[in-house]
């Protein structure tokens, strides 16, 4: 069966089932953007359209019931909604502390969804980490730090202990460790009990982590937001 | 949950109030890259505004004293759609604010380095 995408007003395809997965994989085609075959009466979120040609088969074109909109949709919690952008923000204005923060919350989130992820585990131990290795580094704790002036054994044993660098390098180790985590957590649950059809990019994932996969977030808030409303409407 | 994140802020506001000058937390990005990130300085130019010493808040960080006030309004129409009957949403900030904002830190952050 062929698809036609729209989106803006404008109309791509038509596309198989197979290309459409593979554009929203590919981040070409939007879960929201909506799409429609010859034999379906009315537009439909591509999200959707996956999710019924993964699952049971469903007759096209005929929507669900009122009052029983998308059962999958209001089963799970949506994720925390902080737009990616006002986390960076924050995390900016945090020296970065705000990130560490975050990714527990959405860790904790993920944990409630998909009760089988690990990351927040990870998540929790890299913060414990960083705050080792924080408390092991008095001299940076010390801004008003005066030239000449003797800070006794702590400045002599801390100041270069190696200790400190080894823990920083372990705390960039298990946040990595727990990105993977993350996002091999986030597609088992948006391909598996929330079909959304989401792909993470492994690159993506080492370098941005939580803010990447925030914007994914947003945009599954988005999605589940609009065929609530749709659900509604029918 | 807003109510123990607003009682830690008090407990922080406080602390800054009476601890003892120079004695703050760390910056990972400082400790980690050496330069100093868009947020070095934020905890010490708070402890100032809460003494009432302006002019050395901004030496210290000039834009987070500028943005503080958003801040503290994103913060209390957080708070408040906490104490909504009907769950919580974060509220939604304009996009273009928010690039804007970022784009600021960025030169912020690279202005702050080369002095």
């Amino acid at each position: 069966m062929l698809y036609h995408v729209t989106r803006n007003g404008q109309n791509y395809g038509p596309y198989t089932i197979d290309e459409l997965r593979r554009y929203v994989a590919s981040g070409n085609v939007h879960p929201s953007d909506l799409a429609k075959s010859d034999a379906m009466v009315e537009w439909a979120p591509v999200a959707q359209i996956l999710g019924a040609a993964e699952g049971p088969p469903i007759a096209p074109g005929y929507p669900a019931p009122a009052g029983y909109p998308t059962a999958t949709v209001a089963a799970y919690p949506d994720a925390p909604n902080l737009s990616w952008g006002v986390v960076l923000l924050i995390g900016f204005f945090t020296c970065t502390l705000f990130m560490f923060a975050w990714n527990l919350v959405l860790a904790s989130w993920m944990k409630r969804v998909q009760p089988n992820s690990t990351a927040i585990f990870y998540y929790a131990f890299a913060t414990v980490l960083l705050f080792l290795q924080l408390i092991f580094t008095p001299h940076v704790l010390m801004h008003t730090v005066q030239p000449g002036y003797n800070y006794g054994w702590m400045w002599a044993y801390y100041g270069a202990h190696p200790l400190r660098n080894l823990i920083g390098l372990g705390v960039w180790i298990v946040r990595i460790v727990a990105r993977f985590n993350m996002r091999a957590s986030l597609e088992e649950h948006f391909n598996g009990p929330e079909p959304v059809g989401l792909s993470l990019s492994g690159v993506m994932t080492f370098f941005f982590g939580g803010l990447y996969f925030q914007y994914h977030l947003n945009r599954i808030n988005e999605l589940k937001r609009m065929m609530r409303y749709r659900g509604a409407a029918i | 949950m807003a109510n123990a994140l607003l009682a830690a802020a008090v407990l922080v506001c406080a602390a800054l109030l009476l601890w003892p000058a120079g004695f703050f937390p760390a910056c990972p990005i400082h400790l980690w890259f050496g330069i100093e990130c868009p947020g070095c300085g934020a905890t010490r130019a708070l402890a100032e505004l809460l003494h009432g010493r302006w002019m050395e808040a901004v030496r210290l960080n000039a834009l987070f004293v500028l943005l503080l006030p958003c801040a503290l309004g994103f913060a209390a129409e957080s708070y408040r759609r906490a104490l909504r009957p009907e769950g919580f949403r974060w509220p939604q900030v304009y996009a273009s604010a928010v690039y804007a904002t970022l784009a600021a830190a960025v030169i912020f952050t690279v202005a702050r380095n080369l002095r």
